[in-house]
């Protein structure tokens, strides 16, 4: 493994964007950065730009106007660029899935960049946390230990 | 005190008002021609202080009916004022040029139901995205978008 | 203390709009455009498609933070329609949820002002405090938000009265906080050198706009749901309006941690004082018919319009919340202050946590962008810093 993509599995700097989401992902993803559950302590940081992004939480189910947007940061971003699914809206619009505000399902907006899914109504931090890990482990191939 | 504030609608507005319902000790419901929405809606707000809540439009099976709800909260009674139009281009008066909180819900209406507000300020797409197209109106009835709005961006 | 925690969603690209964009001549903001549709989902019309039981379930998603006061307003809409008298119980039960929520999104606030303010020991010090709320949240009704308590008729679930000891004494501990941080607050000359006489709201301003929670609470009108249109258990109980009468930042600031106060005093009242009995009226039809339900939610008024045709599912279903009412107040409270007071200003009506995070700073005659979000943030954190040297606090 390079020295760069090693860099990025210890401390992975992540950029957090709402593609239309009622904000209960956004704020437990926001908890993850708070004393209980801490990610900083993992070398986690949330980052101010796409461009030092290594790993891009999205939440939301994709509605026309955020997809847009999602779709152009995520070309920005240096690649590799681990997007996570956070909440089912992100992993596959759940409730939301026929509405006429929404476009299709984020790995239908950015097909083969979602590393990891992770469902929720939202999920709870620990599980963010998880598959935070598990996305970077399958950088390392690793992804089912 | 809900009794209170009828009979000094009724005392204000008495020709204005097609129909006065008190459907229950908190809730009334003004049935009002759309040429006097506007005179209806300053006395409730201005004349008499009431809060503007929310206005919802609605496709009916005649036609378009809106909704103007404002809240007498110290009389605990919500009143509500109904106008309604027929099937073909649903246009009331604008109350935004003396209510400033209903400029976006009227943007709103105009967005998914295609009613237009004579007197607006700024009459633009509000909540629909910017590749949505003109003339879908997606809370009218049925499923208007379908065949019409491309699910992919 | 690290200086990036920046919670924005984007960073936007030159020509791409935002949420607030401020028009500014030099320090000066001289309009504001607002945008919004990033959210629009389509819920109104996703209702139409559900039954009466299922809708709870759609509108508890409408936000994360005023999770149940949609499904609250919601169901006293379709009551309304049916004359369902709720059980008591069920009553005092909607006011727990109700008010856990309060406290928990108002701390939630407490942290994001913190935090835009270069406060950032009170973002973590409130989302820590924040925590045995949801955990409170989680125990009672199986979790930490989208609780799915509120049902037609009464609610989904009961509590489990062996909770209630541990529940309270968690809140008898989260009060000795809150009364701290209140001192805190009002004792602490850079807070008040920030946030006083920023960001007026005239009570004049409010009514044209329709402010409502504390937002419109701060500029001295005691308008609150719980007392003007009594729903749960709120006329069962003794609690007070919280208002202030600055009609600035400040007073928003400080309803909001009076109200944390009176939250706790609700809950206690409705454990200590549970009824026995029903949960649930079993409502079995809605009769043809229009309602109008409204609750307090943590950022005002939520209403709802239902009309049903006497099928199983709403045949129109208007949901409105809170901020889509206060949001276009900030022309009048942001236009003519400083562009160092813009985040907190904008934040003070406590949007969606991501919206504040969605501003940007044009140019007045050239139209070209001078600050993004982050910029208008570190502006803001950076004035804290330079008030606390000349006070000397």
């Amino acid at each position: 493994m390079g020295l760069a993509l090693k860099a990025l599995t210890k401390s992975p700097w992540v950029f957090h964007v709402s593609a239309g989401s009622c904000n209960n992902c956004d704020i437990e993803i926001l908890d993850c950065l708070c004393p209980r559950f801490d990610i900083e302590r993992l070398g986690a940081v949330l980052v101010g730009s796409v461009r030092h992004a290594d790993a891009l939480l999205v939440t939301g189910a994709m509605n026309r106007k955020a997809a847009v947007r999602v779709k152009k940061l995520y070309e920005q971003a240096a690649k590799p660029c681990l997007v996570i699914a956070v909440g089912t809206c992100a992993c596959g619009q759940g409730i939301f899935r026929d509405s006429y505000a929404m476009t299709t399902p984020l790995d239908e907006v950015l097909p083969g960049a979602v590393a990891a899914y992770v469902p929720g109504c939202p999920p709870k931090p620990e599980a963010i946390i998880l598959g935070v890990v598990k996305a970077l482990k399958t950088l390392q191939g690793s992804a089912n230990d | 005190m809900t009794e209170d504030v009828v009979s000094a609608i009724r005392e204000r507005l008495g020709a204005k008002l097609q129909d006065v319902n008190v459907r229950s000790p908190r809730r009334v419901y003004l049935d009002v021609r759309p040429e006097d929405l506007t005179e209806v809606a300053d006395e409730l707000f201005n004349g008499m202080g009431a809060r503007y809540a929310i206005a919802s439009g609605m496709q009916t099976a005649d036609g378009f009916e809106v909704l103007h709800h404002f809240a007498f909260d110290s009389d605990h009674v919500v009143v509500s004022v109904r106008v309604r139009s027929g099937p073909d281009e649903p246009r009331f008066d604008s109350l935004a040029p003396i209510i400033k909180g209903a400029e976006f819900i009227e943007r709103e209406m105009r967005d998914l139901l295609g009613i237009e507000f004579q007197g607006h300020p700024n009459p633009t797409r509000l909540i629909l995205s910017d590749d949505w197209p003109d003339g879908v109106y997606p809370l009218r009835r049925g499923k208007p978008w379908e065949g019409t709005v491309r699910k992919e961006i | 203390m690290r200086s990036i925690v920046s919670i924005g969603p984007f960073h936007p690209l030159q020509e791409e709009p935002e949420l607030f964009r401020l028009h500014v001549d030099g320090e000066t903001v001289v309009d504001v455009d607002i945008e919004i549709g990033y959210n629009h989902r389509g819920i109104e019309k996703i209702c139409e498609s559900k039954t009466f039981d299922q809708v709870p379930f759609v509108v508890e998603r409408i936000c994360g933070i005023c999770s149940t006061s949609h499904p609250i307003a919601y169901v006293q809409a379709v009551e309304d329609i049916a004359d369902v008298e709720v059980p008591e119980r069920a009553l005092y039960i909607r006011s727990v949820i109700a008010e856990l929520e309060r406290l928990h999104s108002h701390l939630l606030w407490v942290g994001l002002a913190g935090h835009f303010l270069g406060y950032n020991t009170v973002f973590m010090w409130a989302w820590k405090y924040r925590e045995p709320v949801l955990d409170m949240c989680e125990e009672l009704t199986g979790n930490r938000n989208n609780y799915a308590m509120i049902k037609v008729g009464g609610v989904r679930r009961d509590l489990d009265e062996s909770q209630f000891p541990g529940v309270l004494d968690r809140l008898d501990e989260l009060r000795s906080k809150l009364e701290m941080l209140a001192g805190a607050v009002t004792d602490d000359p850079v807070l008040h050198a920030r946030l006083k006489g920023v960001g007026i709201l005239t009570p004049e301003a409010a009514h044209d706009y329709g402010a409502l929670g504390p937002t419109v609470r701060a500029s001295g009108l005691p308008l609150d749901v719980r007392r003007d249109d009594p729903y749960a258990a709120y006329d069962r109980v003794d609690w007070d309006v919280a208002t202030a009468d600055s009609c600035d930042v400040f007073g928003r600031t400080v309803v909001r941690v009076l109200e944390c106060l009176e939250a706790i005093k609700i809950i206690r009242q409705c454990l200590e004082g549970m009824p026995e009995g029903e949960i649930d009226a079993h409502v079995k039809e809605i009769p043809p018919g229009e309602g109008i339900g409204h609750g307090e939610a943590p950022r005002g008024e939520t209403l709802h319009y239902v009309r049903s045709d006497g099928t199983n599912r709403p045949v129109r279903h208007k949901a409105r919340a809170p901020t889509f009412m206060n949001l276009p107040t900030c022309r009048e409270t942001v236009v003519g202050e400083s562009v160092t007071d813009a985040t907190i200003i904008l934040a003070s009506v406590d949007p969606c946590y991501s919206c504040t995070e969605r501003m940007g700073a044009y140019d007045a005659r050239s139209g070209e962008r001078v600050l993004s979000s982050k910029d208008l943030i570190r502006l803001s954190q950076e004035r804290t810093a330079q008030l606390r040297k000349e006070i000397g606090a």
